[in-house]
Parts: structure tokens; sequence; C-alpha cells
């Protein structure tokens, strides 16, 4: 039994036989491969549309996968509730949080860690020249997916409105490698990539096909994934269905079987 | 007073459960709960819950709400929906033997509009050992009449529980519960509309340690009407729960806490 899975269930048995006085923490009923950590905010800094990211130490360590994600709560804030967290740069237990983050936290803040959640990015090992697009917000979530590709000596691209190195005081900076376009151009990618990874909110998936100049129902002839970021209160142990994303095969949940997904696998109309 | 009969109807291990739409369409099986109910001894499970109650499930599928959402405020947060499930026949399909193996009794958590459907719904339950009771969703925008018609259409061999938003506990329908066959109230959480991330409001379910004074509240209003009221909303702490049985609950379900 893994042994996130475990620990809520001693959990839950504490409170039904009561000890504690403290916030519950009963999720993870599910048994899934996930690790559950204590994480805590050593440093926070301003991202340039006025979010705020941050550092994190975590153990055990906690590494997710480029897209896959993290659950984590504050239990010492009341009132809190559990958040969805994307990793834009890891060095073992320190881990470097994409904005936005809940504005109750705070450097020192504790946090219960679950993860990694989801099914992330497949990057192909042949794949020479990637292209990456963040369509609304500034591409921290795709940062890892960027040096996976440079590892691999891939040529890489990046369309965003927000060149990272242009948004003040944060840690994170791309590669000098890295080719930055404007969005508008994105579609080009569609002809120069070999792989083009996305990042989408759940509500402008229906953009998709206009920012890639693809015909109503035409398939990208780029294999493309899109990291569709949604909230994902329940990390899939309920399937609440509030990230429901609709795909040509009827509706699925981004928290269990994304947030990545194939473009093609997915209903844009 | 507690209905004692109710509850050994239900076969309920422990005062708390989980509420509808938070841990899923089946419990979770370990082996060493499988096992104790293999040997024909469920109660040395070691599954922590007194029941497992499932997600809201209707006759037919039922697709997302179109502006699903959860916003937080503070205290808590709304979510909306739209309450997706794809339909009893396929939770049936993908679930049913879970139910079969489950350490504690499932209660099936129905929802629908027409007293038709569920009534086939619950007739499709009746001869399945393995669940011990229906819990029927009323949805908050359905007239006294409807839900009064929905009551007696899931009445039959199945103990069934009323759900209720706790912002409905004032309407004078509920009186006639009992005699209608209902075994208990269960008080879900309450409906409210905050603004949205765009223009315009949203409406759902408010979930949070806030709701916890309303749930109180509401509990207490129902004790002197003469019900037995399984309670629910805002129980985050372990004396939250236990204030609600002190004052009467039968049984207290919990809710956002599963997710924290």
């Amino acid at each position: 039994m893994p042994p996130d899975f475990e620990v809520s269930y001693l959990k839950i048995r504490e409170f039904t036989s009561g000890i504690p006085e403290e916030p519950l923490c009963l999720s993870a009923f599910t048994v899934r491969t996930m690790i559950q950590a204590a994480g805590e905010i050593t440093e926070l800094w301003l991202a340039g549309n006025g979010t705020v990211g941050g550092r994190m130490r975590c153990q055990p360590a906690i590494q997710p996968g480029s897209g896959q994600y993290l659950q984590a709560y504050a239990p010492e804030l009341p009132g809190c509730f559990s958040v969805t967290l994307f990793v834009s740069e890891q060095d073992k237990s320190d881990l470097l949080l994409a904005p936005p983050l809940p504005d109750g936290w705070r450097v020192g803040t504790r946090l219960v860690v679950r993860g990694p959640f989801g099914r992330g990015f497949r990057l192909p090992g042949e794949a020479c020249r990637v292209s990456l697009g963040a369509l609304e917000d500034a591409p921290y979530r795709l940062l890892p997916l960027i040096r996976q590709a440079l590892a691999q000596q891939a040529m890489v691209t990046l369309y965003t409105h927000h060149p990272l190195n242009c948004e003040g005081h944060i840690p994170q900076q791309l590669p000098v490698a890295v080719e930055v376009l404007p969005l508008e151009s994105l579609h080009e990618a569609v002809e120069w990539a070999d792989f083009l990874a996305l990042d989408v909110r759940l509500e402008s998936i229906s953009t998709l096909p206009a920012r890639l100049n693809l015909l109503p129902g035409q398939h990208c002839p780029c294999p493309t994934q899109v990291l569709v970021v949604a909230s994902m209160p329940c990390s899939g142990a309920a399937e609440c269905g509030v990230c429901s994303v609709r795909t040509r095969r009827g509706w699925v949940l981004a928290c269990k079987d994304g947030p990545v997904f194939d473009l093609n696998a997915l209903e844009m109309g | 007073m507690i209905d004692k009969d109710f509850l050994q109807d239900l076969d309920l291990r422990s005062p708390w459960v989980n509420a509808a739409g938070f841990l899923g369409f089946s419990p979770p099986i370990r082996k060493v709960d499988e096992e104790a109910v293999k040997l024909g001894d469920a109660r040395h499970a070691e599954f922590p819950l007194g029941a497992f109650i499932t997600n809201p499930v209707s006759s037919e599928r039922r697709t997302p709400a179109e502006g699903r959402v959860i916003l937080p405020f503070e205290g808590g947060f709304l979510l909306h929906t739209g309450l997706p499930n794809p339909g009893l026949s396929h939770v049936l399909t993908a679930h049913a033997h879970r139910w079969e193996r489950s350490p504690v009794p499932v209660w099936v958590h129905l929802i629908g509009d027409v007293p038709h459907d569920i009534d086939r719904m619950v007739r499709r339950l009746e001869d399945r050992e393995y669940i011990s009771a229906i819990e029927l969703g009323i949805s908050p925008k359905a007239m006294p009449e409807l839900a009064l018609d929905l009551v007696m259409a899931a009445v039959g061999e199945l103990p069934v529980v009323v759900s209720i938003s706790l912002d409905r506990i004032n309407e004078a329908w509920l009186e006639k519960l009992p005699a209608l066959g209902a075994r208990a109230i269960s008080l879900s959480a309450p409906y409210g509309t905050l603004p949205g991330r765009d223009a315009g409001l949203v409406s759902g379910r408010l979930y949070g340690p806030a709701i916890l004074p309303l749930a109180l509240n509401a509990m207490r209003s129902l004790k002197k009407l003469g019900l037995s009221v399984i309670a629910g909303g805002g129980v985050f702490r372990k004396r939250d729960g236990e204030a609600m049985l002190s004052a009467g609950a039968l049984a207290v379900q919990l809710d956002a806490v599963l997710w924290l």
C-alpha cells in the first residue's frame, strides 16, 4: 500500500477515535502512487502580473514530471484549502513553485504536500525542434519541459506574451538557447516544430484552433500536447467534475486523465 | 432521541460518514478489509468511516455544467459542477463490484427531477444486498410538491434518507417526510452566490468552516420537529462533529475536509 494511503487512513482513525483537535486531513482515499511530504515556504517573489510565486523545501522530496501537479494545504491557516501547485524548477527537495500561490502563504508557512498527480508531458526522445506556447499566463509551468528539451539538444522556441526575463524580480531566467517569439505567431510553430507543447486555461480551449490556424475539425499536423490549467480541488479522489474536459471520446477529468492531453484528442468546438 | 431501529437498519459502524460527492463512486478496498469481509467479519475491517455514500447518481448521464467553477471566499469555497455522472447503468457496471466488497455499508446517493426516474433507479438497486440505503438528493430548486413526489417514489424496501441543503430547513413540507416513510434527513451544504471571475454572479454549494454555525442551527431546528437528522456542513475538527452528535445527530457527514 502506498504510504500516503496509510497515513490518511491512520488520520481518519485518529479522528474517529478521538485523538486530534487540529483540522483534519482525510484525503487520499484512492490508492495512488504518490508521496505525502512536509513542505515549508522559504521564499516568495512577485511575478509581473501581480501574482506570487515561491520556493518550497519539501521532505521527503517529491519529483513531479513536466506537467504533473502537486496538491498542498497549510494546516495552520484556518480557512485555507488544498491548492494545485506546478513546479517550474527543482533541485532535489528545493522546489520553485509557479505562480499563483494563495494570498495567505508567507515565508515559513508549513504545508502538507501530496503528489505527484496526473499525466504530464511526454516529450519524444527524437524531437529536435520543440515549440512551446503559453496562451494566457507566463510560461512558468513550461520551464521543466524547456530544460528537458534542451537536455536532448533540441532547438526550442517559446511563444508568449510574458518573457520571464522581463518580469523584474524573479528567480527564473530563460536559458539563452530559447528563442522567444510573440504569441501572435504561434501558428508558425505548427509548420516548424516536430513537437509542440501548449499551456492553456480550461476556459480557453476553444480558442486553440484559431491560434494555430486550424480549420474546424482539422487535426494539427504537428504532434501537440496541451497542459489544461484548471482548478483540481479533489485531485481525482472524488471525481467532482469541476475540471471536466471535453474530448472527442467524451468527458474526462483534468485531475485524473490529464492535465496534459493530446491536442487532437480535445473537443475544441 | 436517537432512532435505534434506524441505526440498526443502516448498520452504521461509526457516526462519521462522507458526504456525497467527496469520495467518489466507490470506496477504496484495502486487502485487510477485503479479507475481513470475506471471512464474514466485516466489523473487524479497519475502514474508518461508518458508511460510504456514493457520488450523486442520476438515471441518465449528466454532463458537467457549462460554467463549472470553484470560487474561494473567506472561510470556504463555492463549488459549481452540475453534478456530472455517467448515469446509473454505467455506475453499476463500473462500481457495483467494489460496493459488493466494501467493508462498510454503501448508500447510493440518487438525484433526479422526475419521480418515475427515481422510482426506476431505486427498484434497480433494491435487489442488491450490499446496498444499505438510498440517500435522495433534493435539488435546491425543487418545489415542495415535486420534492414530496420524489420522496414517495424513492420509498421502498431500502431505507431512504432525504438530503436537503441546510438553507431549506424551515420549509413546511419537511414535516411530512416521516409519514411518507423517509427515515431521516441529511443536511447538505447550503446554496450561495458569489461574483464570478468575469462579469456576473455564480451560484453553487458552499463549503468550509464558515458553514458550521448554520449547520448546527439547522440541526437544532430539525430536531425540534422530531426528525432524525444526519448532520453535515462545516465540520473540520472532531469537536465540530461531536457538537452535532451531542445535539442529537444520528451521524455526521464530512465534506470538504476530505479534500485537505
